[in-house]
């Protein structure tokens, strides 16, 4: 397998060069070109001492943290709200909110913002590892891993990144979750 | 070759239905033409129906077949031209033509091979007319020839740059027989899809050798994919070797020669052989499949017809474009004729010809929004002959014109509705419209029956015009039976026979009793003709355009940027005018400066300094001269001058930036107002009427009371009372809400009212009042109002409270907003289930509005609602509490007040004396979760600076700690995660993009109240760690500015300096945590500051860290003496000053 992340670069460019060939022949009929298993690019990230993996498509920021504004009234793992580009987004803390034992409330200064939808959440990173892109059969069921519990519901599977496990958030499931939805009842 | 895209279903039918119109006409003009000759009038009709076809098929991007009638067209319009006839032979040509569009026109699909195909048919059959002036007919032709060409020498480039990776990629296929799985299969499987690629990318530039060869090859490895085949060690290599065999053919040979066809076919041949070979796997079906389908396409098919075809396409290439289209229509016709493809088809089509295109949609959105408006009407109307017929009474002239006006309304909706194909409701306002119709001009009276059929039937409209309109059929079935029954029954006529209209071609035409038709076509509807002699309007002369809300809203947030941009602006006015004043201080050192040395030294340096070694004057005929006699400078002669110029140039300069600064300050106070009127303006554009509503409300009741067997009438007072339209849309749910529990819970039964001596028909009233920037809305019923009693026993059956008799009538009250509080008994459909009140009341909330009940046992229950009429602009008032910034809205403050001593009282907290009213007063900083409570009278002279607001009509204040300023703000939501957080209604943006939360007072001050259940909400305070606060004190702008950035960039506050007389000045507003101070500056130097602030209790001990470029120990020495704690020289290192202060802010160091 340490041959892999070449073999994902190779695929890359025949991609590259195949959309060349596609415009170089103008309007191509796609409906004969077979469906493939997709790559989906992920962004490894770590805060406190959970790693996990996010589908790019499932971001609409990533960057250094802006600097938070405090809201009175929240439960801790929600550290306030944030401006990015005119748009008020809600910064939490992640392990806060899964209730994870750590290191404590993050402090990092990167975050990401997760988008289903309308929907719209920043989390609070303490370091963004990569980016890596993988199919969906790359990824391994997450009793795989023998690691700390975690709510398998936004948990569905993880990937193994360099030794290192990264679990793959489920970011539909999470901005749905009446937890987070309905924080003051958390 | 051209590819053609289909258009969408719905165009292409109705081009096809065009050109349908249009054959009999042309054959009738051929008719004309083989016996009248020269019939120019036919050949001009002749010429204009196929111009009609050609313009129309390009519209609906049939292209191919545009072509094909421009053909027809261009030699039509020679004949025309030179007054010719039409030969014999044209005129055949002609008529095939006719029967090739009729053919076309007939197919059940069309695929854009059968148009290439009808375009090669109508192109062969005019070649060889084409001798004179239609020579310039195919030059187009020719061009895509050569288009093709060059297309498909980038094909052939783009994929000898492809096959290498290929290849590189199947050596990753494992030679492991009995490993690699996965691995093998993601790389087949790319392999595979990238072949296919290339396939279809061949296809569409005319490789069609190519192409069936790639694709046989792409079956092969969609096999190997599947595992259909056993695996071969060499597999692997084999797949490597035929690649790199198609890089050669695509860098040495003409790929679609059919020798290189051939060979390429042989080396696939060889290696299918080789597999099959090494046995197959027949269990799965789908190898079976792709088996034949590989045999079929490759090895099966006669070597001579593929020969031929290849032989063919050669010649044709060198000779005519049109025989090669003909022969590259029938190649294509036959791969998507294929049955696999077929069904491949199938879902896109059946998808098309669901999806309403955005044109549609477009047009959808138009006539429900005309569609509301005449609704408006309708109601209107139906709340007049509501309120009026109680009971069978003669149809009064003022009746007649309410059924008048009605009927006016339904009748132009029929008309918008048909005209958009919304064909059922159409129908149904066709059959209401007969109700109508006999009403107003037949009956001599009303009875409430009818209003009530009246009223079902704008019911069932409604829910027409806003649904799907397939649906809802029954409901219009149902309707159209109503009417037609009670027409029969009052009239004893026959009712239309179809109560269908007639569909004829694109019109709905209804046919009434007196056979006089309505027509579909909104231009002949005679009442929307103008009066004879009254000037038509123009439709943009209307005076009225439909824009679509969420334009208007975005149109609103590109205004809201704009504001803040603005404030960015003159917050940047301001630190220019600032920095003016600084140079003002600098210009001023300078020229006093420059009249020191002037005075001091420029004399004495024409005799004692040196003089400058290259002057000329020097040792020459002018030594005799005394230096003052003759201008003989020395080198700081020199340089006094040029200073002296240069203080000049900055006065100069100066002044020039003053002025340049007055002006922009003038623009932008312009710019300030100009928006404001923007803004007035846009915001008038959002607001509705109430009446937008009323209809809505109407329906609810009477709905309700129809299924509860209430009686209700629903008065509507203020529908001139106008708001954002988004808090109207917020605010209906609730409001539909309170009257479905207003005539379920409130209004009793008619039975039961009569008994108590009330009118037999309950009154629920909706008043709506405008008192300021508030809208009041107070939704009232005459029932029997809320049984306490009952909430006092349901509070105690669900332990909701430790001791419910305690309770007052209010706190009782209070359950209601709760979740799941119910006091009914039985569970309906319309309410009983205990979520309501609570759901209102956040909505409500949401709003920044508030809710109260009223009860009055025996007469009724009242909810009045106050919500502001907008949420997007808004002034407020800027306070500073615990060093953060928040908005509070100026409407929501009563005083803003510095209250002395003797205005306070400490009596189990702090209250203050306001008249003769003692009104608590809690710290904000307190209900911010940002301080903790204050209990204790101040200790000052300077009292409390307070806030005082009422609530429930009582007052209430907050203390802060300064108020800023008070500006306009923008008011945002708090984003779509927290859509409502307890005492913040919003924030808004300084124009530096920083957010401030608005708070809303009537809220924040409940935060820490326990809950009814006695539990203590569960608050987690704030991290108080407040950003660091710097006083940089340096005379240079350049090191104070540096300082400042990185002083910022760690989200710490700072202030400047320029010497240490300013810098004592700021301290008496500004008191910093950490002085960053230089040595030698003007006025006051760095020590003589550091000496003054030691004799100060309140500044003493503030950490002082030295920043100078003095490095010697004698200055840190001096430093020390005074108590300065940390010293840095410049130039400094940026981490090590970042680190130094994180720690003195973490105390890690003083």
């Amino acid at each position: 397998m340490s041959s892999l992340p070449d073999l994902y670069t190779l695929i890359q460019n025949i991609d590259a060069e195949l959309l060349e060939v596609m415009r170089s022949s103008g309007p191509v009929d796609k409906r004969s070109i077979p469906e493939q298993e997709k790559l989906t690019k992920y962004i490894l990230v770590a805060t406190g001492n959970l790693h996990l993996a996010i589908a790019i498509d499932d971001l609409s920021e990533v960057g250094p943290l802006p600097v938070i504004t405090f809201l009175p009234n929240l439960p801790e793992w929600i550290q306030g709200i944030v401006n990015v580009r005119s748009e008020i987004i809600s910064v939490i803390d992640f392990a806060g909110f899964l209730k994870l034992s750590g290191p404590g409330v993050c402090d990092g200064n990167r975050f990401v913002v997760l988008q289903h939808r309308k929907q719209k959440v920043g989390v609070r990173l303490d370091r963004i590892v990569g980016t890596v892109s993988r199919t969906k059969t790359d990824a391994k069921p997450i009793d795989f891993f023998d690691s700390n519990p975690l709510d398998t519901s936004l948990f569905t599977a993880g990937l193994l990144v360099d030794n290192k496990a990264y679990y793959i958030l489920n970011v539909r499931r999470f901005l749905l979750a009446p937890s987070l939805i309905d924080f003051r009842s958390h | 070759m051209t590819m053609v895209r289909l258009p969408h279903a719905e165009l292409l039918e109705l081009f096809l239905q065009e050109v349908e119109t249009y054959l009999p006409e042309i054959r009738q003009g051929l008719a004309t033409l083989a016996v009248e000759s020269p019939a120019t009038a036919t050949l001009d009709e002749l010429h204009r129906l196929f111009h009609n076809i050609k313009g129309a098929a390009s519209q609906v991007q049939l292209v191919d077949l545009s072509r094909g009638a421009r053909i027809v067209e261009t030699l039509l319009a020679e004949l025309v031209e030179e007054g010719k006839p039409a030969s014999a032979q044209l005129l055949a040509a002609l008529h095939q033509t006719v029967d090739l569009f009729d053919k076309f026109i007939r197919k059940e699909n069309v695929v854009p091979e059968d148009e290439e195909v009808l375009y090669s048919q109508i192109a062969m059959l005019f070649a060889e007319f084409s001798g004179n002036g239609s020579d310039n007919l195919f030059t187009d032709d020719v061009d895509n020839l050569h288009q093709g060409l060059n297309e498909q020498q980038e094909y052939i480039l783009a994929t000898r740059s492809v096959l290498p990776l290929l290849r590189e990629l199947a050596g990753y296929l494992s030679r492991d027989v009995s490993g690699g799985g996965d691995n093998n299969v993601k790389v087949y499987g790319k392999l595979s899809q990238a072949v296919m690629t290339l396939a279809a990318a061949g296809r569409a530039v005319g490789l069609h050798q190519q192409c069936l060869l790639m694709k046989d090859f792409h079956l092969l490895l969609e096999k190997l994919q599947s595992g259909a085949f056993c695996q071969l060690p060499d597999m692997p290599g084999l797949i490597e070797d035929f690649l790199r065999f198609l890089e050669a053919v695509y860098t040495y040979a003409d790929p679609e020669s059919s020798m290189t066809v051939r060979r390429v076919k042989d080396q696939l041949h060889g290696l299918y052989t080789l597999l099959e070979m090494s046995g197959m796997q027949t269990s799965m079906a789908v190898s079976a499949t792709l088996e034949t389908r590989l045999e079929e396409d490759i090895f099966t098919a006669p070597e001579e017809q593929q020969d031929e075809s290849v032989i063919l396409l050669e010649e044709l290439a060198d000779t005519l474009l049109i025989e090669e289209q003909v022969e590259d229509s029938e190649l294509s016709a036959s791969i998507f004729e294929e049955p696999g493809q077929e069904t491949h088809l199938q879902p896109e089509q059946e998808l098309e010809e669901e999806t309403i295109s955005e044109d549609q949609q477009l047009l959808l959105d138009i006539f429900r929004s005309e569609c509301e408006e005449h609704l408006i009407v309708v109601n209107h109307s139906l709340n007049v002959l509501e309120k009026e017929v109680k009971q069978p009474c003669p149809l009064s002239s003022y009746l007649r014109e309410t059924v008048s006006v009605m009927r006016r309304a339904v009748h132009t909706l029929k008309g918008a509705a048909a005209m958009t194909g919304m064909n059922l409701t159409a129908r149904g306002a066709h059959s209401l419209e007969d109700m109508l119709d006999w009403l107003h001009d037949d009956a001599a009276e009303i009875t409430p029956e009818e209003v009530q059929v009246i009223a079902t039937g704008i019911d069932v409209i409604e829910v027409l015009s806003q649904s799907a309109q397939t649906d809802e059929s029954a409901h219009l079935n149902r309707l159209v039976e109503t009417i037609n029954g009670y027409l029969r029954f009052r009239t004893g006529r026959v009712e239309h026979q179809d109560s269908e209209p007639e569909e004829t071609g694109e019109e709905q035409v209804f046919v009434g009793d007196e056979g006089e038709a309505w027509q579909a076509d909104a231009g002949i509807d005679e009442e929307t003709l103008p009066e004879p002699g009254m000037p038509a309007n123009l439709p943009g002369e209307s005076g009225i355009l439909r824009v679509k809300l969420d334009d208007l809203d975005e149109l609103v947030g590109i205004e809201g940027e704009l504001v803040v941009a603005r404030g960015a602006i003159e917050k940047m006015l301001e630190e220019f005018s600032d920095t003016l004043f600084e140079l003002d201080t600098v210009k001023e050192n300078l020229r006093r400066k420059s009249q020191e040395l002037e005075a001091g030294f420029e004399v004495q340096s024409l005799y004692g300094f040196n003089p400058r070694p290259d002057d000329e004057t020097t040792g020459s005929d002018f030594s005799e001269f005394d230096p003052i006699e003759l201008d003989r400078y020395s080198q700081l002669n020199l340089i006094i001058r040029s200073l002296n110029e240069i203080s000049v140039d900055v006065n100069s300069i100066h002044a020039t930036l003053t002025s340049l600064a007055g002006d922009m300050g003038g623009q932008v106070g312009k710019q300030q107002l100009t928006m404001r009127l923007m803004q007035e303006k846009l915001m008038r554009i959002r607001m509705t009427p109430m009446s937008s509503l009323s209809r809505v409300l109407f329906r609810t009741v009477r709905e309700t009371a129809k299924k509860l067997s209430k009686k209700a009438n629903l008065v509507i007072t203020g529908e001139d009372v106008y708001m954002d339209r988004f808090v109207w849309a917020k605010i209906t749910d609730p409001l539909m809400h309170m009257l479905r529990n207003a005539t379920d819970h409130g209004i009793e039964t008619p039975e039961k009212r009569i008994a108590v001596g009330k009118p037999e028909s309950g009154t629920i009233r909706v008043e709506a009042d405008q008192r300021s920037r508030f809208v009041v809305l107070r939704i009232s019923d005459d029932g029997g109002g809320i049984d306490i009693e009952r909430v006092r026993e349901k509070v105690r059956r669900g332990g909701l409270a430790k001791n419910p008799q305690a309770l007052s009538e209010k706190e009782l009250l209070e359950f209601l907003f709760h979740p799941s509080f119910s006091t009914r008994k039985d569970v309906s459909t319309i309410s009983g289930r205990g979520i309501g009140l609570d759901v209102v009341r956040r909505n409500i909330q949401d709003l920044r509005g508030s809710v109260q009940l009223l009860n009055k046992p025996g007469q009724g229950v009242t909810f009045e609602i106050r919500i502001p009429f907008t949420l997007s602009v808004n002034r407020a008032v800027m306070v500073r509490v615990a060093d953060r910034v928040f908005a509070i809205p100026l409407q929501d403050i009563q005083q803003i007040k510095r209250f002395a001593l003797q205005d306070l009282e400490e009596r189990d907290g702090v209250w203050l004396r306001v008249g003769d009213d003692v009104v608590p007063v809690v710290n904000l900083g307190f209900c911010l979760q940002l301080e903790t409570r204050i209990t204790k009278l101040p200790t000052g002279r300077e009292g409390i600076l307070a806030i005082l607001f009422s609530r429930d009509e009582k007052f209430f204040a907050v203390s802060v700690d300064e108020v800023v300023e008070q500006r306009e703000i923008i008011v945002k939501g708090l984003g779509s995660h927290l859509t409502h957080v307890p005492g913040i209604s919003g924030v808004t943006l300084t124009g530096s993009g920083a957010l401030i939360p608005i708070v809303n007072l009537r809220e924040i001050i409940d935060t820490r109240k326990p809950v009814a259940s006695g539990e203590v909400e569960t608050v987690v305070l704030a991290d108080l760690h407040e950003p660091l606060k710097v006083l940089i004190v340096d005379d240079s702008i350049s090191v104070r500015h540096s300082v400042a950035r990185l002083v910022e960039s760690q989200g710490w506050k700072q202030q400047q300096a320029i010497d240490g007389i300013d810098a004592l000045a700021k301290l008496e507003t500004f008191l910093p945590d950490v002085i960053v101070l230089d040595i030698e500056m003007p006025r006051m130097n760095g020590y003589e500051f550091k000496s003054n602030i030691n004799n100060n209790d309140q500044l003493k001990d503030i950490t002082v860290v030295m920043l100078t470029s003095r490095t010697s120990e004698k200055h840190q020495q001096k430093a020390r003496e005074l108590g300065v704690q940390h010293y840095m020289t410049k130039p400094y290192q940026e981490d090590a000053f970042i680190k130094l202060l994180a720690n003195i802010r973490s105390g890690n160091i003083n």
